[in-house]
């Protein structure tokens, strides 16, 4: 007994530093960002900076117009992504669970399909600029690529088959439910594991998208937050000289720009890290019945 | 006649309740473009040009014999083979170790999936920065010279620096499925295990590893198709330099298609991507599957 102890005091010391090494470039974006600009120039960085400095949060609380837009298109996006997304992955895995519909495997051959073969990029890119006009709208960011996973139908229509009772679907349609009831009313509300987990996978899929705004969005007004950090981080020096995009100021030299830098990653991590926790107590359970049985 | 009649409408208004909307959708988004797709490579299309000429299976040959797409397929190869090993190994690893009963099972795991929370952007930023200042600045006060240039202005260092980061992203990612699968293993059969004096390791290879095959079957499967797509860390991280020499596949029909306008040509370019992605995960699917059944 006293052995595995031991053996459990140093697993717990291995794991403490791997978690640790894991974590490490985070915890250095952050001290970065809290370090003062002078100091990182002359001490470049260090875990322990000798100054510290909340310039850069200050610099972009004055500077905030454009940083609060683009945090409240990426928060729209999520939201609103993530709630129809999940309505539609449901929808389309609630079918393929319920044995009483016949053509579940056919339906759920193509989904699968999906996971291999995508029309790509191009065609893509053509259809929804030229037939559906999203280019530089708040749909652009929304519709395409993260609306149905196929892995997350596959997790819910597992997790529909896997710990739902038959008999309970029965019962609910002897008393007359419909099908819609029985979705609503028996499946959604056992299913909440694995609700939970597609919704986190999803969630983190519209707020760390920058690809769609990449391809379909020129317009600031429509900036993710992670489009314009991409903007600002790979052309800073072109950001700059312009004056009409004044984040970073016109043409002042000097600026807080590589600890702003660092503060607009933290920002732009922060939302998920506030929420993540929470969910993510579902997250192994909703995988477990989702993807390993059946 | 009448009731099988009912009863199939029955049957469809089940799907066309709840599936139709959705695969309205789904088939919007996937199929017509996997169509439209596979026209466009038969012509020589830029984007914007209205007369568009049918150059037969012209594109599809250039794919073959254009050598930077043919070296890009390669270094992908080897970059997703090296990030599905490890990733897998330490997925898995971390899965043993957290389900173990050790205390604080689930600090751990949040800790070693919070890599996967982070956004293409900002942790190919993250990372940029560790490679070209931090890990030169104590490759410098240390004294060690292949730490003391950034390793992203170097060809071969750049691709690993691409499959650390990948590895570092997705083991945690992988961990979550590996847990699932660890956690279904009956204890019965542990206990039984180690009374009949099987050592850790013998347990974790005679049972654990042939109980979980499922999830080892997922894993693979979901890391073999998300290094051969991976597309915006390669962006991020390196956008293919120094040189080109990172360009990853992905990476290389973006290239193609947008940069150098060449429609046709990205998009044959993407169905040979696809194609080769599928043979290789529909064989390992395959071949696990076989393993499972002959357990």
């Amino acid at each position: 007994m006293t052995e595995s102890k031991a053996f459990n005091r140093v697993s717990t010391v291995i794991l403490t530093i791997l978690v640790v090494l894991a974590m490490l470039p985070i915890v250095l974006i952050v001290v970065a960002s809290f370090t003062a600009e002078t100091t990182l120039i002359r001490d470049g960085y260090r875990f322990m900076p000798k100054e510290l400095s909340l310039d850069a949060y200050y610099y972009m609380l004055k500077q905030g117009k454009i940083i609060l837009r683009s945090y409240g298109v990426s928060f729209l996006v999520t939201f609103g992504g993530t709630a129809v997304s999940v309505l539609l992955t449901t929808m389309l895995a609630y079918p393929m669970a319920r044995k009483a519909f016949k053509y579940r495997n056919l339906l759920a051959f193509f989904v699968f399909f999906t996971m291999l073969f995508n029309g790509g990029i191009v065609p893509s890119y053509i259809m929804w600029t030229r037939f559906f006009h999203i280019k530089d709208t708040i749909w652009a960011l929304m519709i395409p690529n993260y609306l149905v996973s196929a892995f997350n139908v596959i997790l819910v229509k597992n997790y529909f088959q896997n710990s739902i009772p038959d008999s309970l679907i029965e019962a609910a349609q002897l008393d007359g439910a419909s099908e819609f009831q029985i979705f609503v009313k028996v499946m959604l509300p056992l299913a909440v594991p694995t609700v939970a987990t597609i919704s986190l996978f999803t969630g983190i899929a519209y707020w760390n998208d920058w690809t769609n705004g990449l391809y379909y969005v020129n317009n600031e007004k429509f900036y993710s937050i992670q489009q314009l950090l991409m903007k600002i981080m790979s052309n800073i020096q072109a950001l700059r000289s312009n004056s009409n995009a004044s984040l970073l100021g016109t043409g002042a030299v000097d600026l807080p720009s590589t600890s702003v830098r660092m503060a607009m990653a933290v920002i732009g991590i922060l939302p998920i890290v506030i929420i993540y926790p929470f969910v993510q107590k579902y997250l192994v359970k909703g995988v477990i019945v989702g993807a390993v049985k059946g | 006649m009448a009731k099988d009649f009912g009863k199939k409408i029955k049957n469809i208004g089940i799907f066309a309740g709840f599936g139709l909307p959705a695969t309205v959708i789904w088939a919007s988004v996937v199929l017509i473009p996997f169509i439209y797709g596979i026209w466009i490579t038969f012509t020589d299309w830029n984007g914007l040009a209205i007369d568009i000429n049918y150059v037969g299976v012209k594109n599809y040959l250039e794919v073959f014999t254009d050598s930077t797409f043919v070296t890009a397929f390669f270094k992908t190869v080897i970059y997703a083979f090296f990030t599905v090993l490890a990733s897998n190994l330490v997925g898995f690893l971390l899965a043993l170790a957290v389900t173990s009963g050790i205390k604080g099972q689930s600090f751990f795991r949040t800790g070693f999936f919070t890599p996967n929370i982070i956004g293409g952007i900002i942790l190919g930023y993250i990372w940029n920065f560790i490679f070209s200042y931090a890990l030169t600045t104590f490759g410098k006060s240390i004294g060690v010279e292949w730490m003391s240039t950034s390793w992203l202005t170097h060809p071969t260092r750049a691709l690993i620096a691409l499959i650390i980061v990948s590895s570092w992203q997705m083991s945690g990612y992988l961990m979550v499925i590996y847990i699932a699968g660890l956690t279904n293993v009956p204890k019965e059969l542990l206990e039984a295990a180690y009374v009949d004096g099987a050592s850790g390791f013998q347990v974790v290879r005679r049972v654990k590893l042939p109980l979980i095959k499922n999830s080892t079957a997922i894993c693979i499967f979901l890391s073999i198709s998300r290094t051969f797509m991976s597309f915006d860390m390669n962006l991020s991280l390196t956008a293919g330099g120094p040189y080109k020499s990172t360009e990853l596949i992905a990476y290389k029909i973006y290239q193609t298609a947008f940069t150098s306008m060449e429609f046709g040509k990205g998009q044959a370019q993407a169905i040979v991507l696809f194609v080769i992605v599928a043979v290789i995960s529909l064989l390992q699917v395959y071949f696990t599957r076989k393993g499972v059944d002959e357990q």
